[in-house]
């Protein structure tokens, strides 16, 4: 009985080693891509209506209500196509991409918390913020994602960087600095996602 | 070599629950198994020479069954130099990645039936209820 636990742990950990090195393939493009024009979207109606982004705390409000939809949307359709996808690593797979991208999410909504609530006068950090920490978890990631994310991961660091340069004390910031970077990022992401699909012979 | 789909895996596990199919013989054989299981954990490859340790083979024999590995698509072997000296990389493919989990997923799935026999309970039982591969 003691050898066949040995064997089991020994898959096991072979397994892990093996979902640790192998390219998550959960993420689709069309999610990506609906996720950044939800961003796009967004902006839009916050600058065709100025009247619903006067109250800092309401307009980030949408921002974050947006961000968890987007999560949801992005985690279920993961989950659902790693499972198919990826098989017996898949539980693994999806457990080794949760920790790299839940140090970044975790800190952009602590950052959210403390600014919104103890120091709403410096919330106009939060977009130059939140793009500074996707690209830190898309860096994280990089090593189960397509070669070519780092791109994606480049432009969210540029971005988040000219972000905090030019917005700052503008309370509230402009709409178009969270749209224009969430939209056009995620448009990228799902760029490389369909180019590294092709590639593979996956959709 | 052909491979079962799913469903006709989860077929044949109904009709002859200790059939196995998905043992691929490719991959059950332990000189290759320590080969892919070294190379598992490393997405750019590793040189023959350091195969040739981690595994335990002799040249001739790693250089055989690198070559079934290759043929069978499951590794890619690149030539080349590191300096003036030649350095041959073996690598595990994307396909080799997939099929290699499949086999581990099967090899573990022989282990829990062995172990629910040692425990007394009945092949029946297995075959009412196979884990999902």
């Amino acid at each position: 009985m003691h050898d066949i636990e040995t064997a089991l742990s020994d898959i096991e950990r072979i397994r892990d080693q093996l979902a640790a090195t192998t390219r998550f393939r959960g993420f689709t493009p069309s999610i990506a891509a609906t996720t950044g024009l939800l961003a796009l979207a967004l902006a839009m109606v916050q600058s065709l209506q100025p009247g619903l982004t006067n109250d800092i705390r309401l307009h980030f409000a949408a921002w974050i209500l947006l961000a968890i939809i987007c999560a949801c949307l992005i985690g279920t359709d993961a989950v659902v196509r790693a499972r198919a996808l990826h098989r017996g690593m898949a539980e693994s797979m999806i457990g080794t991409t949760l920790r790299q991208f839940m140090p970044a999410g975790a800190a952009g909504a602590v950052c959210a918390l403390v600014l919104l609530v103890r120091a709403p006068d410096a919330a106009w950090l939060l977009p130059g913020l939140w793009q500074l920490l996707i690209a830190l978890g898309i860096f994280a990631a990089l090593s189960n994602l397509p070669r070519r994310m780092i791109w994606a991961a480049g432009c969210y660091f540029l971005c988040g960087s000219l972000t905090l340069a030019l917005s700052s004390a503008m309370t509230p910031p402009p709409p178009w600095a969270m749209g224009i970077p969430f939209g056009f990022g995620q448009l990228l992401v799902a760029a490389i996602l369909h180019d590294a699909g092709k590639r593979c012979g996956h959709g | 070599m052909m491979r079962a789909s799913g469903a006709d895996m989860a077929e044949d596990r109904k009709s002859a629950p200790f059939a196995y199919d998905g043992l691929d013989r490719i991959f059950h054989e332990k000189a290759r198994l320590g080969i892919l299981t070294s190379l598992s954990g490393q997405p750019k490859g590793i040189g023959f020479t350091e195969l040739r340790e981690l595994c335990g083979l002799t040249d001739g024999n790693l250089s055989r069954h690198v070559q079934v590995l290759e043929e069978a698509g499951l590794i890619a072997v690149h030539k080349g130099y590191e300096g003036k000296r030649p350095h041959t990389l073996c690598q595990l493919t994307d396909q080799g990645r997939a099929r290699f989990a499949d086999y581990l997923d099967v090899l573990e799935q022989v282990l829990r039936n062995a172990a629910r026999v040692t425990r007394g309970d009945g092949a029946s039982e297995r075959a009412a209820s196979p884990k999902p591969a």
